[in-house]
């Protein structure tokens, strides 16, 4: 009773502050002073058409890296935690019925074009909306039909182990080189920015974020692997 | 507009707090967290936008040179897309703690896990 | 110079790194996750160093070839050179320790860390504020993950309640980030400060949120519930890592913040701050198991730190200095003594007596204390002494009290804890004879050192750790494996020494108190001829308590008399501690004496204005309401190390559990040094009234009473030798206040050394001396006649003392016959 009531005024005062927050907004009539270099300055710059993706692989590049960072982190932890893959691996305690007819063949017909499209918004993250993280997230939900389709089958930690670390490492060395090359940590015009508009064009950014799309890909499924093999079959 | 998608973010972040707090059941506290999570993403973009302007794609319909007038703020955007990576990778860390606690005492109530006091 | 991103990147590239390798390749993993640590602290201290001796500048490091506001960027100056080379190689360091844990869980761990270390250094480097909310959630999640490494299964449920409560943290911060950036249009700290009016008028409720947030990160007390559970059943390394490092890192967190708020919000830091000082600390007392004391001791150390930030206004160019030492001190004390913990095995206070065989060990838990508690010639001493001069200075005595008085609470159940450890049972377990752990716990032993020597430097204070006789009290630490008789000569040779080189300097008080300190303790020692062994821990203490004792009559400026004071009570405290059955007379004597050491502190910091370079002599030139203050401060604080009324439990306890040739020096040397201040203080500061009372009378009665009962019950039986002491003690004390008397009867203005009646002075103290008797000699002589009350007040009552005082020496045979069998 005590402990509800506690929550209640602890919930009571945030609100307050939330209330605070609403009542004194007032929407901005111009862009403020980052928002507008990033308008001005990103197309000659930077040559991406996706303002966003310039702002997040390049602009604010470290906190992408923090971001990624969380993923391997977040991944590396679940698999430690749950480690049984190697102990379940074998066959099942009893007869599992077989996937159904629907979700069989369209598993087959699906996971193809999910994949397509998932590269196709990962790598045309600096034209269009979308970008390496959207794209990764969907070739993980690939992983989740193929998961969800067939709960005895085990993959390889190995191979997913494998693609995460390797993008990783090429996004560390990609951002060095840009010291080396360039402006500055993770600046993309180690490789000329192109013409605007073209995909490869801005740079370096469809190459980050094609290695940010295989690596979120993949640690995405890591988590989605590591927690399907808790369950016991 | 931006205002109706804030204050539905704020209601979202109480309701979701409410949730994580109250709650004993500790795959409950979880999904309330992922609410509460939701609520701030609107938020976060509900601060960036601008009346009568457009997403902050460079293309036919938006050359480079009128940008500056036709766009909103890109900022919240990728601010919230980091904060949306962030609150998945912790949930999936709470879910592994919410297996391990199962695996430990055999039951999701929380209250049942807590053996340190003051 | 190699650019400072590469303390992220390299750690980042080793992190993805270990994931390529196999996971049975265990040793390579752990090998490559050393090699990046050490390259990464290698990399810190390089940074540290130049800037440290001038050779460059702070450097601003800026990302995707943009200037900041509209890209991330990092910098390094000379703070946050010493916080990262402070993380990585606590870092480094745990990762050692580890060693056992980390090849049983595998490379996934270790990435782990390597991303814990580099998440710290990357909240103390950035200029960012979205990219520190980044920052911290990555060390929260890592937080997370490491807390699994512990066997311990309620480590579980501490990993998920820090979870949740990060969760709820992370999501007001961001609400507050967006609000910020939506009234400053930038995320960049440095533009924020420089915006600070718009911000704190449209977007004071978004600072406040997220000021709020960090704090919570900080878990200062009483929202500390989760972080105490973490210390408690974490892996003891992972504890430390999570004490020194987060802590630090999130208390620079909050010092950039406060250069946005400003003035307001640092009153607020500095309430939250004292708050959870005194708060954690008197929990702890509570405590029994020893990570959740650590834990409080914890939560009480970073709201000191917090106090600090806050008054970074009033401290200016000292801020550093001060703010430095306290972390430092706190960081390297608290990580040692987490890593000891991983050595004993039970997890009750009087567990840690499991370290009673260890010498080194030992060694390292007082030195760890020491530096925890800021005892000279730790930083934390001079840190403290600037700080309270400060706040002295600014009229901020509610905080300087409450500062001080925490300070005694930590020393008080830290002590304690030391008592256990060198007095109670040895359990039965041994402790872990782990290589690399008690390597560990050496180079943090060896930091906290090097630490005391480099702030010793930097202070605008003589560098104490260089004093002639505190490095002679050091010097017998090596030769500890000597047998006692050699230490004996070597002991009383430099007492002698000292003062034939020293004492045509002096002037007639410190004569006499120099001559019977130093002349007279090189006699008592000839007692200890006798004793056979090696007496481990008898000459250090000894000598350090003689070392204080000699660098007391010299002091010229507050400082060196106050650290000399210290360093004599802690010398005295571990020889008393020696005694049987000691301990709580060892530990009341400690608190009675630091607590009367604090109000000579607050005494002179009160006197000098805010001065921190007060010269003793400057004591003459105070005038105003105030005196009277310092003047009851001093002496009371005098007084409990002359044992008086009141003020005197410790005494009885303490000289008959003693040693038979430590309860002489204790008697007859140590009380002397509050004799010593009673009469600096008087000679300085003259007759004193306060509130319509004269002090100086009030001071002179305050034995007689109570002597005189004393002095003529008989007495028989076992206990003859106590009861003898404590009489002779009173008699003793009587004594000296007759002499006082005397003083205070002289001409009201105050007195120089040179002008005093020598015979007054030498009667008075010769003749408490004389008074004393050991207690192995009065008691077969039968009962003793001593002056009585009626001497006291008449004119030439000291030379009455004196002829009865001369008399009485006359009497006792020297040297004294030790009592067998009592």
């Amino acid at each position: 009773m005590i402990k509800r009531l506690t929550l209640l005024l602890l919930l009571a005062g945030i609100g307050s502050l939330f209330a605070g927050l609403v009542l004194t907004y007032v929407p901005d009539e111009t862009l403020n002073l980052t928002a507008s270099y990033y308008a001005e300055r990103t197309a000659e710059d930077l040559g991406a058409a996706n303002i966003v993706t310039a702002i997040i692989v390049t602009y604010r590049g470290l906190d992408t890296l923090g971001e990624v960072t969380v993923l391997f982190l977040t991944a590396a932890i679940v698999g430690l935690v749950l480690a049984r893959g190697k102990e379940t691996a074998g066959k099942p305690q009893r007869q599992l019925p077989p996937p159904g007819e629907l979700l069989t063949t369209g598993t087959r017909l699906l996971l193809p074009l999910i994949l397509l499209f998932g590269a196709y918004v990962f790598s045309h993250g600096h034209l269009t909306p979308g970008g390496g993280f959207q794209g990764g997230a969907i070739l993980a939900s690939a992983m989740l039909l193929l998961l969800l389709s067939n709960p005895a089958r085990r993959f390889s930690h190995r191979l997913i182990t494998l693609v995460e670390s390797t993008a990783g490492i090429s996004f560390v060395f990609i951002g060095i080189l840009g010291i080396l090359l360039a402006g500055g940590f993770l600046d993309n015009r180690i490789l000329p920015t192109g013409t605007f508009g073209e995909l490869f064009s801005a740079g370096a950014i469809p190459l980050i974020y094609t290695l940010v799309g295989l690596k979120v890909g993949a640690e995405f499924s890591s988590m989605l692997v590591s927690l399907s093999e808790t369950e016991e079959l | 507009m931006a205002l109706i998608a804030m204050i539905t973010g704020f209601l979202l972040i109480l309701i979701g707090l409410y949730g994580a707090l109250s709650n004993r059941n500790i795959l409950r506290m979880i999904v309330a967290f992922s609410v509460a999570n939701t609520g701030v993403n609107m938020v976060l973009v509900a601060v960036g936008y601008m009346k009568g302007r457009t997403a902050p794609i460079l293309d036919e319909a938006v050359p480079a040179a009128e940008a500056a007038s036709r766009i909103i703020d890109p900022v919240p955007q990728a601010l919230v897309l980091t904060a949306i990576v962030i609150g998945v990778g912790v949930t999936a860390l709470m879910l592994a703690y919410a297996y391990k606690l199962y695996e430990k005492k055999g039951s999701l109530d929380i209250s049942e896990h807590t053996e340190l006091k003051w | 110079m190699v650019s400072p991103i590469y303390l992220i990147a390299g750690a980042l590239g080793g992190a993805f790194f270990l994931g390529m390798l196999r996971d049975q390749w265990r040793t390579a993993s752990y090998l490559v996750t050393l090699a990046v640590l050490a390259l990464t602290s290698w990399l810190a201290a390089d940074w540290a160093w130049a800037l440290a001796t001038g050779a460059t500048g702070a450097v601003e490091i800026t990302t995707a070839g943009t200037p900041p506001p509209f890209a991330v960027n990092l910098r390094l100056g000379i703070a946050e050179a010493a916080l990262v080379l402070l993380i990585n190689l606590t870092g480094l360091l745990s990762a050692l320790y580890l060693r056992d844990t980390m090849f049983r869980q595998g490379r996934r761990a270790m990435a782990v860390l390597l991303i814990f270390i580099m998440a710290l250094c990357g909240i103390v480097m950035t200029r960012d504020l979205f990219n520190l909310f980044v920052f911290f959630e990555l060390v929260v999640i890592s937080t997370g993950g490491l807390v699994l490494l512990s066997r311990d299964g309620r480590s579980l449920a501490a990993g998920f309640k820090f979870l949740i409560a990060s969760q709820v943290v992370s999501i007001l911060m961001l609400v507050g980030i967006i609000f910020a950036y939506h009234a400053t249009g930038s995320l960049n700290l440095d533009s924020m400060a420089a915006n600070a009016a718009p911000l704190l008028k449209g977007g004071a409720l978004a600072f406040f949120l997220i000021f709020i947030a960090v704090i919570a990160e900080l878990k200062v007390f009483p929202a500390n519930g989760w972080a105490l559970d973490i210390y408690e059943s974490a892996h003891p390394a992972f504890s430390a890592l999570v004490s020194a490092g987060t802590g630090s890192a999130t208390l620079f967190a909050v010092d950039k913040l406060l250069m946005i708020g400003g003035a307001p919000w640092m009153t607020v830091a500095s309430a939250i701050g004292i708050v959870s000082f005194v708060g954690a600390n008197l929990f702890a007392l509570a405590q029994r198991n020893d990570r959740r004391l650590l834990g409080y001791s914890s939560v009480a150390q970073i709201g000191l730190v917090l106090l600090v930030a806050g008054q970074k206004d009033i401290l200016g160019e000292q801020y550093l200095f001060v703010a430095g030492g306290v972390l430092l001190a706190h960081a390297v004390g608290k990580a040692g003594l987490y890593w000891l913990s991983g050595l004993v095995t039970g997890r009750d206070l009087p567990a840690w007596a499991a370290l009673r065989g260890q010498p080194l060990m030992l060694f390292a838990f007082a030195s760890f204390i020491a530096v925890l508690i800021g005892l000279p010639p730790f930083p934390g001493f001079y840190a403290k002494w600037e700080l309270v001069h400060t706040l002295a200075g600014e009229g901020r005595l509610l905080l300087l009290g409450l500062l001080l008085f925490g300070a005694l609470l930590e020393a008080g159940y830290l002590f304690r804890w030391f008592g256990y450890a060198i007095k109670r049972e040895q359990p039965p377990e041994p402790v872990a004879p782990s290589f690399y752990k008690r390597l560990v716990i050496g180079a943090a032993v060896v930091a906290a050192w090097a630490l005391a020597w480099l702030w010793g430097e930097l202070s605008p204070h003589d560098n104490l750790l260089l004093a002639t006789p505190l490095l002679f009290a050091l010097l017998f630490l090596p030769l500890e494996w000597l047998p006692a008789k050699l230490k004996n000569a070597l002991a009383i040779g430099g007492l002698v020494a000292w003062f034939w080189l020293s004492y045509q300097a002096y002037d007639p008080l410190q004569l006499i108190f120099g001559a019977i300190i130093l002349i007279g303790g090189a006699l008592v020692l000839l007692a200890s001829f006798q004793e056979k062994g090696r007496r481990l821990g008898f000459y250090p203490s000894a000598m350090l308590m003689y070392a204080g004792l000699a660098m007391l009559i010299v002091a010229e400026d507050a400082f060196t008399f106050f650290a000399a004071w210290e360093s004599l009570t802690i010398g005295s405290y571990f020889l008393i501690l020696r005694g049987r059955e000691s301990e709580p007379h060892a530990l009341s004597y400690l608190v009675f004496s630091l607590g009367g050491a604090f109000l000579i502190f607050a005494g002179f910091a009160l006197a000098s204005g805010g001065n921190p370079d007060f010269m003793l002599d400057a004591l003459q030139q105070l005038t105003g309401p105030l005196v009277g203050c310092v003047f009851l401060l001093l002496a009371i604080g005098f007084m409990t190390k002359r044992a008086a009324i009141g003020l005197h439990i410790w005494l009885p306890g303490a000289h008959a559990e003693a040693e038979t040739d430590v309860s002489p020096m204790v008697s007859g040397i140590l009380l002397k040094a509050g004799l010593f201040g009673l009469f600096l203080m008087l000679m300085q500061l003259g007759r004193q009234s306060l509130w319509g009372g004269d002090l100086t009378h009030v001071l002179a009665w305050i034995g007689a009473p109570l002597a005189a009962p004393g002095a003529s019950r008989p007495r028989t039986g076992r206990r003859e030798a106590l009861l003898a002491g404590r009489e002779g003690s009173w008699v003793g004390w009587r004594s000296d206040v007759v002499a006082l008397g005397g003083l205070a009867h002289l001409p009201e203005q105050r007195r120089q050394p040179e002008e005093l009646d020598r015979h007054v002075l030498a009667g008075g103290v010769l003749g408490s001396d004389g008074c004393e008797p050991r207690g192995e000699v009065v008691a077969p002589a039968g009962h003793v006649e001593l002056p009585g009350p009626h001497t006291v007040g008449r004119e030439g009552a000291p030379v009455a003392v004196v002829a009865e005082g001369l008399e009485r020496r006359a009497r006792v045979a020297p040297p004294p016959v030790p009592l067998q069998g009592l």
